[in-house]
Formats: structure tokens, sequence, C-alpha cells
């Protein structure tokens, strides 16, 4: 009883940290803009996902399967990256559709580890946030 | 109470409140970054992108090596 009372005392204010937490202003306007909010936003979610296990409040299976997708993503990122690198670069092979297609591999990921985060009831409305800063492929190479 | 019980919710409470704050860091970043760019400043370069994939293969390398 008294640890739910607790329990219920910290998730209210952890419920007011929340309602703190500066949120993405503005979907990416560029690849670049996208590729980095994306980056950035996985290594935050991987660092999260290391602080949860590290305080034992994912397990070691939930840790090693996020781990592992953020790793698909991150590869997927850096596959974006380069097709969109190319582009800039006279005579240098330029793959736009291969760039969406992984962008849109990373977007799943890293909305299933959000939703992993969200499980635990850790981030609330990452999902949201995620799919603020992924941006929709058809706007990066319109 | 037992102890051992405020040290698991206390635990999972600080926790809790560091991932928001961590989460807010990263979008304060993003933020600033954007900020940058808005008012006239340099535009997100691959270089800077490359970086944030570095960080991310560290963080994930660390991650990989937790027992």
């Amino acid at each position: 009883m008294r640890k739910s009372l607790l329990s219920v005392l910290l998730l209210v204010v952890a419920g007011c940290t929340w309602l703190g937490v500066e949120q993405v202003k503005r979907a990416p306007q560029t690849p670049l803009e996208a590729l980095y909010m994306a980056a950035s936003t996985g290594l935050g979610l991987t660092l999260q996902v290391n602080d949860l296990y590290a305080s034992g409040l994912i397990t070691k299976e939930q840790h090693d399967r996020s781990i592992a997708q953020l790793q698909k993503s991150r590869d997927a990122i850096a596959i974006g990256l380069d097709a969109v690198r190319g582009c800039g670069i006279p005579g240098a092979s330029c793959n736009p559709s291969q760039g969406q297609t992984r962008l849109d591999q990373a977007e799943i990921i890293l909305r299933d580890i959000a939703a992993l985060l969200a499980m635990v009831e850790r981030t609330k409305n990452q999902p949201h946030a995620v799919l603020k800063v992924i941006v929709v492929p058809e706007r990066i190479y319109a | 109470m037992n102890a051992a019980i405020i040290a698991e919710v206390l635990n999972a409470g600080f926790s809790l409140i560091a991932t928001l704050r961590r989460q807010g860091m990263t979008n304060a970043e993003i933020n600033a970054r954007l900020d940058l760019v808005d008012q006239g400043g340099k535009a997100i370069t691959v270089d800077e992108v490359d970086a944030q994939l570095s960080a991310w293969q560290q963080a994930l390398n660390a991650g990989k090596q937790m027992p």
C-alpha cells in the first residue's frame, strides 16, 4: 500500500517533469536536417535505453533487443546520409530512393523503440516526438 | 516501510525523471541548432550528421558491452 502511494507520488513528480520537457519545435526542412534530427533522437533514445537498463527498469532482453534495433536504425540513417551526400557532389553516386527507403526503415525502428519507452511509462509522447523529427520522405526528396 | 522497497521505488522514480530530462536535453539541442539555421546561420552539414552518427555508434557500443 505504502509502496503504491510512493509510486503514485513519484509518477506525479515525473508528470510535472514531463510537462517541463522541451519539445522539438518544427519539422525538418531539408534532408540533412532530417538526418541530423533523426541521428540526434536515435542517440538520445540509445542513452535512455542504456540508462533504463542500468537502473533495472527494463530487462536485459528488452535492452539487447532495443540496442539491436537501434543499431539497424543507425545503419539505415548512415546509408541515407550516404545517399544524400552523393547528391550534392557532381559525378558522385546519388540515390534518393535508397535514402527514402532507409529513412522509412529507420522511422519504423525508432517508433518501436519509442513504443518500448512508452510501455515502461517513461516518455509518454515519444512516438509523436519521433514522428516529428523523422521527416516524411516525400518532403525530403520532393 | 521496508528500506529496500523505498530504495526500489525511489530508484525507479529518479530514473524516470532523469530519462525525461535527457529527452528534454536532446530536444533542446535540436531546437538550438534549428534556431541557428532559422536565424540565417550555417545550415546543418554532412559533417555534423556524421558526428551525431559517430556519437550514436559509441553509445550503442557502450550498450552492447553492458553486462
